[in-house]
């Protein structure tokens, strides 16, 4: 699943260990979302959102658009 | 975050029991086969010999346990993964050197050895898929 977790980390300028920290999972873990080898489960893909303050569908697009994901807003 | 973190410092803990819990096994599983070699001795004393490595191997499943419990999502399917890739290799390991022990191409050889090797073949295929 296209997602911009890469993105969404660098401009934080947190490493994947610090995100890893934060959402209290694996490097490796944030390693394999990035690089869309492994899908977030639900509670996991809701801590992401929760934590960058975007809904689901601005950091996932499960369709594949590469430029679908672009497009999203921070919740105020 | 707090429990999180406590997690993590839990599972790191435990990253040491496993390899130890090993070893202990392996060292007290060829102890007891030195042991039962040595002729003559009380049959307890084989008996004794022969449960020696149990309590390692206990140690073994408890400390596997605790770092399953404290693994996360990605982690636990890695291990589900290898596993289901060690069940049909192991299986078919199994059979196949059954069938040759029958047909007299091989002596008679203690099976299990080969099994922890299915295990890992799964869990570095795995590892590599989410790589």
């Amino acid at each position: 699943m296209k997602n911009r977790l890469r993105i969404l980390r660098a401009e934080r300028n947190w490493t994947q260990g610090d995100l890893a920290e934060r959402l209290g999972v694996s490097r490796q873990t944030i390693n394999a979302i990035e690089t869309e080898k492994y899908d977030p489960s639900l509670p996991l893909a809701f801590d992401m959102a929760r934590l960058f303050a975007m809904s689901i569908e601005s950091i996932f697009d499960p369709y594949g658009d590469p430029n679908g994901s672009g497009t999203a807003k921070e919740e105020k | 975050m707090t429990a999180v973190t406590q997690s993590q410092v839990k599972t790191s803990k435990l990253d040491w029991m496993v390899p130890a819990s090993v070893a202990g096994f392996i060292v007290a599983y060829f102890g007891a086969r030195i042991l039962m070699k040595i002729p003559d001795l009380p049959r307890a004393l084989y008996f004794a010999a022969a449960l020696l490595p149990a309590p390692a191997f206990l140690w073994f499943l408890w400390s596997m346990a605790r770092v399953q419990k404290h693994a996360d999502e990605l982690q636990r399917r890695i291990q589900l993964e290898a596993l289901a890739i060690a069940w049909p290799l192991s299986l078919a390991i199994v059979m196949t050197v059954s069938l040759l022990q029958k047909a007299g191409f091989l002596g008679w050889e203690p099976m299990w050895v080969y099994l922890p090797s299915t295990y890992f073949v799964g869990l570095i295929w795995a590892v590599r898929r989410y790589q």
